[in-house]
């Protein structure tokens, strides 16, 4: 018998329970290997422009994400403008609890902007 | 629970970035390494200022590693030293020995390439009585490149936010899962050498 073999025999009959929790580690370690992988491809790839928007963005991060000047996507979240950082609302979620819109309107109103930017742009 | 987190940072912004710091440094499950990434990005659109965030996440660091290694010294030194009075003596003079000879690299490690695994080896300090002097250095020095780590690439890739906040949930938990793989498999290693090194005594 080789000594590999050896070893796992050893170690199924003596520590069953150890054997069983490493599976599970290299089950896991196999699946967030293929996901960082798959996560890197996509991070290596061109911006996608239709990326989703998450409720605790902050219109600002939206801003700068999208590439839109803070004039424009404030008030494409019904915020003045001249509103001073902190006053306003904080979050995507506390626009569309005080505009009555849901992500999916914000998330329109964010690409039709950015593209409409896109196509201006010399 | 990540993203209810990541709403409540343009409200409570640095104080709610210090506070998750300073429990994940205590093995909390907070998702801080995500939390100080966006911080990043919130800091590069203007939310946050940058210098601010990264003292944030310093001092986060230093309150949650002095509380690990402190627990650990009041807590678990007079249970180590019971178990080093008892059948476990020569298992943890050896352990003694290797934090002495190579704690201060574990540390650094710990604080930036493998920092799932931090509060262990904080807690690991200073139960087998790695100085006080040297842990604090050496976290701190590790805590100020993993907090610039952080911060920096969400500063720098605010406009790809979500996907390095998915990257660094994969990579974490890859650390983790390489980590008890390696454990595992050389806890089972080491046994099974010590059970053919038996057999062989016997027959000899």
């Amino acid at each position: 018998m080789t000594r590999a073999g050896a070893f796992l025999r050893y170690a199924l009959r003596r520590h069953p329970v150890v054997i069983a929790l490493l599976a599970v580690a290299l089950v896991a370690l196999g699946m967030l290997l293929a996901g960082l992988i798959s996560d890197a491809l996509q991070m290596l790839g061109p911006v996608a422009h239709d990326r989703p928007l998450e409720p605790w963005m902050s219109p600002r991060l939206v801003g700068h994400a999208w590439g839109l000047p803070k004039p424009v996507v404030l008030e494409l979240m019904g915020i003045d403008p001249d509103t001073p950082p902190h006053a306003g609302p904080r979050t995507l979620a506390e626009v569309m609890a005080r505009e009555g819109l849901t992500l999916a309107e914000l998330q329109y109103r964010v690409a039709a902007a950015a593209a409409l930017l896109r196509e201006n742009r010399p | 629970m990540t993203e209810m987190l990541l709403a409540l940072v343009p409200t409570y912004g640095l104080w709610l970035i210090l506070v998750a710091v300073a429990l994940s440094c205590l093995a909390l499950p907070v998702p801080a390494s995500i939390l100080v990434m966006t911080g990043g990005g919130f800091a590069a659109a203007g939310d946050l200022t940058l210098w601010q965030l990264l003292l944030a996440v310093l001092a986060g660091q230093v309150i949650g590693d002095q509380a690990a290694y402190h627990l650990a010294r009041l807590g678990g030194a007079p249970v180590i030293a019971r178990l080093g009075r008892g059948r476990a003596g020569p298992v943890i003079g050896r352990a003694e020995a290797l934090i002495d000879r190579r704690g201060l690299w574990a540390v650094l490690l710990s604080r930036t390439l493998l920092s799932p695994l931090g509060p262990y080896v904080a807690y690991l300090c200073g139960a087998l009585g790695l100085r006080w002097g040297r842990y604090s250095a050496v976290a701190l020095t590790g805590g100020a490149i993993w907090a610039t780590g952080y911060a920096g690439l969400g500063y720098v890739f605010a406009h790809r936010i979500t996907e390095i906040a998915a990257l660094i949930g994969n990579a974490l938990g890859l650390i983790l899962a390489v980590a008890a793989v390696a454990g595992l498999g050389g806890w089972l290693l080491r046994a099974w050498r010590a059970q053919a090194g038996r057999v062989s005594a016997e027959l000899a």
